[in-house]
């Protein structure tokens, strides 16, 4: 696919990321932490749902998870698109790389879906697995997308 | 409890198995045949994720990855090593459907080899 996306490559931050020796591995870095702080506040709420320590109340746990995980998905937002404008010409033709959006756009609906749900009842527990796997999938896109 | 910690365990073998399925940054490349060329340096970049150089070898361009510039950097190869209009040598493995892509096994600039796996 020929998309004109060169004019990015005069964008000053684009041009950072390139040539300034740090920033693109504290970008990478960043990235992973804001994985880390969405994938692991999901994984202890999708378990609670799934009825793992059922002691623990849950809109408590869900309040603090919520906030972490939107911290992270935003840090990972942000510096995903500082990665992306360094190779959109390459990402934006990827398969790979559009699956990988599109499946985190229908695991936000699953999980906005999920907060709006007042029990916890069978289909929040399929929803729950849904999260626990789709997230886990986007991990795994992201990495496979440096390998192709 | 038990079903769910079933779950967990098959999340963390997606999360293993996908980047193994994908094998390694160097599989879309050759690597059954090394490929030498020399040629001059027509473009080049020293930059983040992988440098890279375009030369003219012969009657065809070709576009060589090279390595991060931390790796370049730390065995000797300089943004001026790979200067536009520098005659280098470069081996390597083609790019299994770019045919004019080389991923760069090492580069010989001054008479001097680096290594860039």
């Amino acid at each position: 696919m020929d998309v004109p996306l060169n004019f990015l490559n005069d964008f000053w931050l684009v041009q950072a990321m390139k040539y300034s020796l740090w920033l693109y591995p504290t970008v990478e870095s960043l990235h992973i932490c804001g994985i880390g702080m969405l994938f692991g506040s999901v994984v202890l709420m999708d378990l609670r749902l799934l009825g793992v320590c059922p002691h623990i109340d849950f809109s408590a746990l869900s309040r603090l998870g919520l906030t972490v995980s939107l911290f992270g998905f935003a840090l990972a937002v942000l510096t995903g698109s500082m990665m992306f404008m360094t190779h959109a010409a390459d990402l934006i033709g990827s398969r790979l790389f559009l699956i990988k959006m599109c499946l985190i756009f229908l695991l936000l609906v699953n999980a906005t879906v999920l907060h709006m749900r007042s029990e916890i009842n069978a289909m929040t527990k399929v929803q729950a697995i849904v999260s626990l796997v789709g997230w886990s999938v986007v991990i795994g896109l992201g990495r496979w997308l440096a390998y192709v | 409890m038990y079903k769910s910690v079933k779950y967990f365990i098959f999340l963390l073998l997606c999360n293993i198995c996908l980047p193994a399925m994908a094998h390694h940054g160097w599989s879309e490349y050759d690597q059954t045949n090394l490929v030498k060329l020399s040629g001059t340096v027509t473009q080049s970049g020293y930059e983040h994720p992988h440098g890279f150089i375009t030369l003219v070898s012969g009657e065809r361009t070709f576009t060589a990855v090279l390595a991060p510039p931390f790796r370049m950097e730390n065995r000797g190869l300089t943004p001026e090593n790979i200067a536009v209009g520098t005659r280098v040598v470069v081996e390597g493995y083609i790019h299994r459907s770019k045919p004019n892509e080389l991923r760069a096994e090492r580069i010989v600039v001054n008479n001097k080899v680096i290594e860039l796996r």
